[in-house]
């Protein structure tokens, strides 16, 4: 860690320390202090035990003037350094040994720790879980520190706790693990739950007696010397209760992509029941966490860890990076976290780590088959991303086998994915030159607007009046001009009178053709880039108002678009957000379009749902946003009424002194009067009352939308898959088309990506839509959301 | 939070002191060390992956009006924009090694160079050839260097 670095990292962690810092001049030491104590156990030319003592005693002779201060570093870095947890609980030995009392001040103040920590539920910060499964999953994690101790000191009550974990474990409702898996198949790694895998893991720790090769304990050079100190009795602990706004951890799955196989020489990787596999494996987990902020520190201290050199590194880390992209239902952080990590990885290890990374996507790549479909988006997603910083440069060749397989294998779904997005970043004569022609099949088509009013079309309804519309915007004619012109093609007019008069027309609710002339007048006028729409739907917002007057004019207006930028998927997703933005459109519109015959066919394609996840985002953010608004007002009206209750108190002490004392009537009546005045008025109070109504009617709406939304989503799911079922059966054709298994997919993705709202509306679901009657197919991704939320 | 950096907006109307507040809130980033012909969609691209954003304001030759190397980005959030400064800030963008730095938000002509030729004042006086930028900087173009010129008209097409 640079210093600088390290002085933030504490400081983070304790506020108190920046202000007393700068009021004296104790501050060099204090930081001198800090530096050492951060530091030890880092890379050294002497051995960590020399350097252990050696800080001992600089400490012992500090800590009469620097005790708390001491003391609370130490805290502070035994809670945010876990990968030197040995080496700080072998100094708060020596230090004990050295002053009985610090040994003591420690234990109380780390418990507290704990306990603050435990209250406020960050658990491993945000590690979370089901409270059971949760105090197993810590008492496990610790065995690998403290089951020697145990198994020698304490047996009997140890070989109890391990056998009511093992009945425990093997009692546990698995059905959410299929929602967890990145793949479908335990070939060639299995994917076993995360409990399950560390309970494995320990008991094959315990048949080896207790033995593990990757922690490293100095205490055990300073035997004698703790052996002789006094011990402290730890103080009983009780952990918090249970809060109903507690989350635990959810539940995981392993997530392994390399085994001693994959990697060609150094020391081979641990089996995936070794213990190791999950300290090093945890340890990775925790820097991540640690420095998220800094991806060029994070990079620099996963290349550090002091197991590094026992095990595969570079492979154990690309693995764990993987595992936490892939993370079902999401990630902790943000992806391009991640993908930045492996880019400053690269570049750190220019000779070895770009390999890895490599192989790793060759995996993924003969993996796709079956890969959960969420995830082959995130790899698209971290791939395109990948190679946007590499020149692109990637061995093409040895993939253009892939067409062998047909068009719609997994491989050809992924690479048109891959080259889209790969265009999004560069354009579309750059991939021409750089994709070998055999996969150029496979390449987008040239993005172009597509007007449909555009003279080489011929006369089509409502042409002329998209001219005269085109002329009058680049003459600058007003709204109202314009307004005009627009009106001169008839409300009931829909472009279809001439091609079909016999045929029935349906009757709309909204002036069809109307609506199409506007549409494409402004997609036109916009169609230079995303400024360029955004400020031609702004300026035309008024009149596009007039005319999308509801649902079903929305839907149009979105199939319209869906015409205009079918070459351009990413101009669609911008154009809708800021559609459903400026309220034009409404998120529930946007989802049954998604679901309409115009889009259906395109579920396969990974642009379809970056709009479903964008729109029901959107919602939810909109909803989160008034719920902290009604929040904010409530506390403001609290303290307005906590403040009227003052004045009503002080007043009616006011006057009945008044009554007392005539006298100086005069004088309290004045001191009445501006009380009455300084405290908030009657008025005021009335205004806060008012703004609160308001504002918990706007949560209730926006909570009812979404709501309602959720259920529009779900009850399109279960047609879609209904009558995709119903119809194969009626043909007597397969199923299991690619198509069903996508869509299977994403209604699973939907409901467990949002478990947090959706679970709001559980029992709606359950009675109103995943009722018993359902395709067991459907109704096995909710059930497993359910097994998830439990 | 990603700490500040040391530049600040010379031109900025207000006091030292509002502008750092401004900064430490702002959901908006000033990017540089763009192409010319770097376009929206692919600035869209790339940072939408820190957040949403809420609009992306090319940077332009205020007399020719073309691109000129530099943009702001906007998010809805100050942590979305925080995102992108920990994770995007000095990795490429259309093969270039981009910077980022807060911004105290869009304000009305700030999007046009301001250097005497129209581009950015570094492209002034560069004396490095940067094909990517218009070749060499301006004063350098005058003693007869060969010139590359920017790109046509809009900045959509390539």
């Amino acid at each position: 860690m640079s210093r600088e670095k390290r002085k933030i990292f504490i400081e983070d962690n304790d506020g108190r320390a920046r202000k007393r810092r700068r009021t004296s001049e104790v501050v060099d030491i204090e930081d001198r202090l800090e530096s050492l104590i951060t530091r030890v156990g880092e890379k050294s030319t002497s051995s960590l035990e020399s350097n252990l003592e050696g800080l001992a005693s600089v400490l012992e002779a500090d800590l009469p003037n620097y005790k708390e201060r001491i003391l609370k570093i130490i805290c502070t870095c035994a809670s945010n350094l876990p990968e030197k947890i040995t080496v700080y609980s072998t100094l708060v030995g020596l230090l004990n040994a050295k002053n009985y009392s610090c040994g003591e001040e420690f234990l109380d103040m780390i418990l507290e720790n704990l306990k603050d920590v435990l209250v406020a539920a960050q658990f491993d910060r945000a590690r979370l879980m089901v409270r059971s499964d949760w105090f197993v999953y810590t008492i496990l994690s610790s065995l690998p520190w403290a089951g020697k101790e145990l198994s020698d000191k304490k047996s009997q009550e140890f070989d109890q706790l391990l056998s009511t974990i093992e009945s425990y474990t093997s009692q546990r409702n698995k059905n959410h693990i299929p929602a967890l898996r990145v793949w479908s198949t335990d070939e060639p790694h299995p994917q076993e739950e995360c409990l399950d895998c560390l309970w494995a893991q320990v008991k094959k720790l315990k048949s080896d007696n207790w033995q593990e090769k990757h922690i490293r304990r100095p205490y055990l050079a300073f035997d004698d010397v703790l052996g002789d100190a006094l011990e402290h009795t730890l103080p009983s602990f009780t952990v918090p209760p249970h809060k109903d706004c507690t989350v635990y951890p959810l539940p995981s799955v392993v997530y392994r992509m390399f085994d001693y196989t994959d990697v060609p020489e150094g020391p081979s990787m641990p089996g995936a029941h070794a213990i190791e596999r999950y300290l090093v494996e945890e340890t990775i987990r925790r820097t991540l966490h640690a420095h998220f902020k800094d991806r060029k520190e994070c990079a620099n201290q996963l290349l550090n860890l002091p197991g590094n050199s026992k095990v595969p590194a570079n492979y154990c880390i690309i693995e764990v990076l993987f595992s936490e992209m892939f993370r079902l239902p999401n990630p902790h952080h943000v992806q391009i976290f991640y993908g930045s990590l492996i880019i400053e990885l690269c570049k750190s290890q220019p000779n070895t780590m770009p390999g890895v990374v490599a192989q790793a996507t060759e995996l993924l790549y003969e993996r796709l088959d079956s890969m959960n479909v969420t995830c082959v988006q995130r790899f698209v997603h971290w791939f395109s991303y990948h190679l946007s910083n590499f020149q692109f440069k990637w061995g093409w060749d040895e993939w253009v086998s892939a067409v062998d397989g047909g068009s719609d294998s997994s491989q050809c779904v992924f690479l048109r994915e891959l080259f889209e997005r790969m265009r999004r970043s560069s354009y579309h004569q750059f991939l021409v030159e750089i994709i070998p022609e055999g996969l150029h099949c496979l390449l987008p088509i040239v993005p172009a607007p597509n007007y449909r009013f555009a003279t080489e079309q011929g006369e089509i309804p409502g042409a002329d009046v998209a001219e005269q519309l085109l002329e009058a915007v680049r003459a600058k004619k007003d709204m109202d001009d314009l307004q005009a012109i627009l009106n001169t093609v008839p409300a009931n007019a829909t472009g279809q009178e001439d091609l079909n008069q016999d045929v029935h027309m349906i009757d709309h609710t909204f002036p069809l053709l109307r609506l199409e002339v506007l549409m494409h007048v402004v997609l036109k006028v916009g169609s230079k880039s995303f400024s360029h729409s955004f400020s031609a739907v702004t300026k035309f917002h008024k009149l596009l108002k007039n005319i999308i007057v509801n649902e079903e004019a929305q839907i149009h207006c979105l199939k319209i678009v869906n015409e205009f930028w079918s070459t351009h998927p990413q101009f669609m997703l911008v154009l809708i957000d800021k559609l459903v933005r400026m309220q034009l459109i409404d998120c529930s519109a946007v989802v049954n379009w998604l679901f309409s015959k115009d889009v259906k066919d395109n579920f396969t394609k990974l642009y379809v749902w970056e709009i479903m996840t964008s729109t029901l985002k959107k919602m939810i953010k909109h909803t989160n946003k008034v719920t902290g608004e009604v929040q904010e007002a409530k506390e403001k009206f609290a303290k307005l009424e906590e403040k009227t209750k003052k004045q009503v108190t002080f007043v009616s002490f006011l006057i009945q002194s008044q009554r007392m004392k005539t006298q100086i009537s005069q004088m309290v009546e004045e001191t009445i009067g501006e009380a009455k005045t300084g405290f908030p008025s009657g008025e005021l109070i009335e205004k806060q009352q008012k703004e609160l109504d308001e504002l918990t009617e706007k949560l209730e709406n926006a909570e009812r939308a979404q709501k309602q939304l959720f259920l529009i989503v779900f009850q399109r799911f279960i047609m879609i898959l209904t009558e995709h079922i119903v119809r194969a059966e009626q043909q007597q054709v397969d199923v299991d088309t690619q198509w069903f298994k996508y869509t299977t997919e994403r209604l699973r993705e939907v409901l467990i990506t949002n478990h947090e709202q959706v679970t709001k509306y559980l029992s709606s679901l359950e009675t109103l839509l995943f009722t018993a009657d359902l395709d067991s197919r459907i109704l096995s991704p909710f059930n497993q959301f359910k097994a998830l939320s439990l | 939070m990603a700490e500040l950096s040391a530049y600040r907006d010379q031109h900025f109307r207000g006091t030292r002191d509002e502008l750092e507040r401004k900064l430490e809130s702002s959901a908006t980033l000033y990017v540089g060390n763009l192409s010319f012909f770097t376009t929206e969609e692919q600035i869209q691209e790339l940072f939408s992956r820190a957040g949403d954003l809420k609009k992306i304001i090319m940077g332009l030759d205020k007399i020719k009006k073309v691109p000129c190397g530099f943009c702001f980005v906007e998010y809805f959030s100050h942590e979305d924009a925080q995102n992108a400064m920990w994770y995007i800030n000095g990795t490429r963008l259309d093969d270039r090694i981009i910077r980022t730095d807060w911004d105290a938000g869009f304000v009305e002509g700030r999007q046009f160079g301001r250097g005497r030729s129209g581009g950015q004042v570094r492209d002034e006086y560069r004396s490095d050839y940067d094909p990517g930028r218009g070749g060499y900087g301006k004063k350098a173009q005058q003693t007869n260097q060969p010139v590359i010129t920017g790109p046509a008209v809009t900045y959509s097409k390539r």
